[in-house]
């Protein structure tokens, strides 16, 4: 049972790795296609001013930004991989019929999508 | 030229996080606010894609090195899941200011407990619980020759996993100091099986506040690409890099590294 299980840890690093290389592609493409050499980007972001993703989005596909969306997808799927990686081990545990490893992961699985869900109603 | 710094330190703080097993974050949010003069609550949500960076960035090599313990991970995350959805709940309504003196609190406390153990020390019995869902593993030690371990004190870890996570939606933190301390002290795992098990749980008590902070657009593509890709850079060689440190070594550099950082975010706060 812990041979297979290490054998399917091994696929999960796998696809960890393949993920982190997309992700971070994404997110380094749309970052240095908007790098600024001279200014100081950061001081807009001095005071705090609320404004939800999805007008961020919006915005910026009426700019025709896609370096931006470029990076905001890739902090998408960064933002996935530890899902992923959750999920990949709740059908480990599965297919082990660890029953209570695998409540545990799906508990886990349950709690990030209201964590997300959460920043939908705030 | 500022977006070149924030990524080198990025770097840096993606190499010291995956040995550490604390994330990015802890170094990232004060270079956010002290240095570069960003909102505290940006540099925050900013700071958990970092951890979640540092997590997925080592949680590969650490996988494959057996130094992970998925188990353990899974259920003690059920503790850090539940902590950070609550710590998101209540992050609205606290002050700025009064995060830079917990997380401050949060650092010296860490350090206390940490000076207290001046030697590793194992578990010699299993836990019911761990017995039970094997728990117990083997990792690879510094001359290359795998050592069994049992697993201590389940059900207080997971109660400080929900701690960790409260405070890592509250601070952008990973918690993983917490993390580390709860594995090596409550239920006594070796060094740098609780700091790559902390590394892969980090990252997903990261993601749980870090989607909620994205969809609430807090987390700023401009702050949080060069930030991520650098500590996916600088994680991938900490991971590698830890595998050959001693296990002391990494004792004292946690140890210093939590002194500095908690004198920072003390002036901050004392400024803010």
């Amino acid at each position: 049972m812990k041979t297979e299980s290490y054998e399917v840890e091994l696929a999960i690093a796998k696809v960890l790795r393949v993920g982190v290389l997309v992700a971070g592609g994404l997110m380094a493409v749309g970052w240095l296609a908007q790098i600024d050499f001279v200014g100081n980007v950061f001081t807009r972001f001095a005071t705090y001013q609320s404004r939800p993703l999805g007008d961020t989005l919006e915005a910026l596909l009426a700019a025709k930004d896609w370096a931006r969306l470029t990076a905001y997808l890739g902090l998408a799927a960064l933002v996935s991989l530890p899902i992923l990686r959750v999920f990949f081990t709740f059908i480990m545990f599965v297919r082990g019929r660890e029953r209570v490893l695998a409540a545990a992961a799906l508990f886990v699985l349950m709690g990030l999508a209201v964590g997300i869900l959460l920043g939908f109603s705030h | 030229m500022y977006e070149l710094a924030l990524f080198a330190i990025s770097i840096v703080a993606g190499f010291w996080g995956a040995i550490l097993g604390i994330g990015g974050g802890m170094i990232a949010v004060p270079f956010l606010t002290l240095v570069l003069g960003i909102d505290i609550r940006y540099a925050i949500a900013a700071s958990l894609i970092s951890i979640v960076a540092t997590s997925s960035g080592a949680a590969a090599s650490f996988l494959r090195d057996h130094l992970t313990n998925l188990r353990v991970a899974v259920l003690l995350e059920i503790g850090t899941v539940a902590g950070a959805i609550s710590g998101f709940l209540i992050s609205s309504y606290v002050q700025g200011r009064v995060l830079y003196f917990v997380f401050a609190a949060f650092l010296l406390f860490s350090t206390y407990t940490m000076l207290r153990r001046r030697e590793e020390i194992l578990a010699t019995t299993d836990h019911p619980w761990s017995a039970r869902l094997g728990l117990g593993g083997v990792y690879p030690a510094e001359d290359g020759t795998e050592h069994a371990y049992k697993v201590e004190a389940v059900p207080q870890g997971i109660l400080y996993m929900y701690f960790a996570g409260i405070l890592s939606a509250m601070l952008g933190i990973g918690s993983g100091a917490l993390k580390v301390l709860a594995m090596d002290g409550a239920m006594k795992l070796p060094i740098k099986v609780s700091s790559a098990t902390s590394n892969f749980m980090i990252g997903v008590t990261a993601a749980a506040s870090a989607g909620a902070y994205l969809v609430k657009g807090d987390i700023r593509a401009e702050i949080a690409a060069p930030v991520a890709v650098g500590i996916i850079v600088g994680s991938w060689f900490g991971a590698r890099a830890m595998v050959k440190m001693k296990a002391r070594s990494i004792r004292v550099l946690f140890v210093i590294l939590l002194v500095v950082v908690a004198i920072q975010m003390l002036v901050k706060g004392f400024q803010a």
